[in-house]
């Protein structure tokens, strides 16, 4: 759980300090106050990007040059993660005072789960968010799955460039299409691994969707074990080469798979209502939240954006009730404290949030 | 760099050329150049143009040498049917430090990368391809770094030789000696454990 918050110069902040408690944390005040900004802030120390659709420079305060953000965590470790940002980018990536120069060596030390108005994309978006989501959990899970995506985007890029110089035979770019089919049956394996799992969770129910049944299937150029999604890859791209002739790039792949959600045998996109779309997000969610649990032995972060305007009462009291069972660590923003149900017990605590200050 | 007279503000241009060396860095080695005597400037103003007008590749193996063939492909004792495949002169020097290696090499000088605009015309490949043909080679050990680009120089060099019926390999990925598991990432273990052996 994350214990304390230290913000400077961060949005629309100038100096915060917060004090955590183990239940509901509750950000509470008018719109464009600052709530967001403090999940926000919380979810970069994690994870050095923002779940809003932002980059980090524009997150300075206005008229500053860097902002700094510090947190302490404890659970499976205690961690004081700390950043600053400035023009040029990171300029610190720190975890108990140890600086990082690799991103990917400090990322993965705390798992937070978000549940926020722009994830309706998740289901309503372009395959590009369902990737980033499968990819950001796979990494959750196992932590070298980073390093084996970055290898085969690396392999792609190379590839890429032979095709756009106007190379697609040869025994050169034979062998970065192979180490490409080798490289990508690594990611399609992780991912298709990580759905089965979440599938397993969402069929151990929910309380969210009722008897609906919800399940996730991976959309992929192959499927199988990794010696056959790599010599699936190879043959799909070789019989579509006369396509990367024309497009100069290459056109089948991890980078191009999908991931479909469907309930009750339908594809979710095709009907649900909007309504019906939360729902299925909030057991998604959970289902990862339970799958962190399983691996790691503690519950992540839950970071709650605005549930009170995308949820009905009884599906707030119901995720409320879920997350309290389960003793996860709760942030969540919300205009009017009476919009949460079952908020108030003695391991809550209430922030009011007025134009960038915390007023206790 | 105005404050300084123009030799050496010139001098401290030059050596933050250096990878590696910044403007500081470069200051403080100028400062320790223009402070030494001066046969100790002029041997290592010396030694720069040696460097330049002794070294050249070796004809057969490309590793950097003042003699033409090199020690290494002079030597008669060492095995000469296996080649050691490397991608730089520095990597030679690390896998003879270890002693455990006793045939020759050959020295690619870089790694396929169509980013960087590297091919196989750019590597010496022909030169391997024509000491493999002409002299009795039963095994090439591919020693390329394991990043994207050396894994891929290796599978082209493994092609590439197909043909010819040598016996290619590849240096074993894994875990280094005298660590410990726990200390290990996960890709690093992972690799070792792809990579296990009967005992």
């Amino acid at each position: 759980m994350i214990e304390e918050l230290y913000l400077r110069n961060f949005r629309n902040y100038g100096e915060a300090r917060l004090s955590f408690s183990s239940g509901i944390n509750l950000f509470c005040g008018e719109n464009g106050q600052g709530k967001t900004n403090l999940l926000e802030a919380i979810y970069l120390l994690g994870m050095l990007s923002s779940f809003r659709k932002a980059e980090a420079a524009s997150m300075v305060k206005k008229g500053e040059e860097t902002f700094c953000i510090s947190g302490d965590f404890t659970g499976d470790g205690a961690y004081k993660l700390l950043l600053e940002k400035g023009p040029r980018g990171w300029e610190k990536i720190s975890a108990n005072g140890s600086l990082y120069r690799k991103k990917l060596d400090y990322l993965g030390k705390i798992r937070i789960v978000v549940f926020s108005p722009d994830e309706i994309e998740l289901i309503q978006g372009s395959p590009e968010g369902r990737r980033r989501y499968i990819d950001r959990t796979c990494f959750n899970t196992s932590h070298h799955y980073l390093k084996q995506l970055k290898n085969y985007r690396r392999v792609l890029k190379q590839r890429n460039i032979l095709l756009k110089k106007g190379i697609f035979r040869g025994e050169e770019f034979g062998t970065w299409t192979e180490r490409l089919a080798l490289a990508g049956a690594k990611i399609v394996k992780e991912r298709a691994a990580l759905i089965e799992k979440l599938n397993q969770k969402l069929s151990e129910g929910h309380p969210f969707l009722g008897t609906d049944s919800i399940k996730l299937r991976y959309v992929g150029t192959c499927t199988g074990d990794e010696m056959d999604v790599s010599q699936g890859l190879l043959d799909k791209l070789t019989s579509s080469s006369h396509v990367e002739r024309c497009r100069r790039t290459t056109v089948s792949g991890p980078h191009r798979d999908d991931i479909e959600i469907s309930v009750n045998g339908t594809v979710a996109k095709a009907f649900s209502s909007r309504g019906e779309m939360r729902s299925v997000l909030l057991a998604l969610k959970t289902a990862e939240t339970a799958l962190y649990d399983d691996i790691w032995g503690e519950s992540p972060l839950i970071l709650l954006d605005d549930v009170a305007s995308e949820l009905d009462i009884g599906r707030r009291s119901a995720l409320i009730s879920f997350l309290r069972e389960k003793g996860n660590q709760v942030l969540m923003t919300t205009t009017e404290a009476e919009n949460i149900p079952l908020f108030g017990n003695k391991e809550d605590t209430l922030f009011r949030v007025s134009e960038g200050k915390i007023i206790h | 760099m105005g404050f300084f007279a123009k030799p050496i503000a010139q001098l401290i241009g030059e050596l933050s050329k250096f990878p590696g060396i910044g403007e500081k860095t470069a200051t403080r080695l100028a400062f320790h150049i223009l402070r030494s005597s001066r046969e100790d400037a002029e041997s290592l103003a010396g030694t720069i143009l040696a460097v330049k007008e002794k070294i050249r590749l070796c004809s057969k193996c490309f590793n950097i040498t003042d003699e033409d063939p090199c020690r290494i492909c002079k030597d008669t004792r060492r095995q000469q049917d296996v080649l050691c495949v490397v991608e730089g002169p520095q990597d030679v020097a690390v896998i003879e430090r270890t002693g455990e290696f006793r045939g020759g090499y050959h020295i690619l000088h870089g790694v396929l990368s169509p980013i960087n605009g590297i091919g196989p015309d750019d590597l010496r490949m022909k030169s391997l391809v024509r000491r493999v043909a002409d002299r009795d080679v039963r095994e090439v050990i591919v020693a390329t770094n394991p990043k994207v680009e050396g894994e891929a120089t290796a599978l082209y060099i493994a092609k590439l030789l197909k043909p010819f019926g040598v016996k290619v390999t590849r240096l074993a990925q894994g875990l280094p000696m005298g660590g410990e598991l726990e200390y290990f990432d996960a890709a690093t273990v992972s690799a070792a454990i792809e990579g296990r052996r009967d005992i």
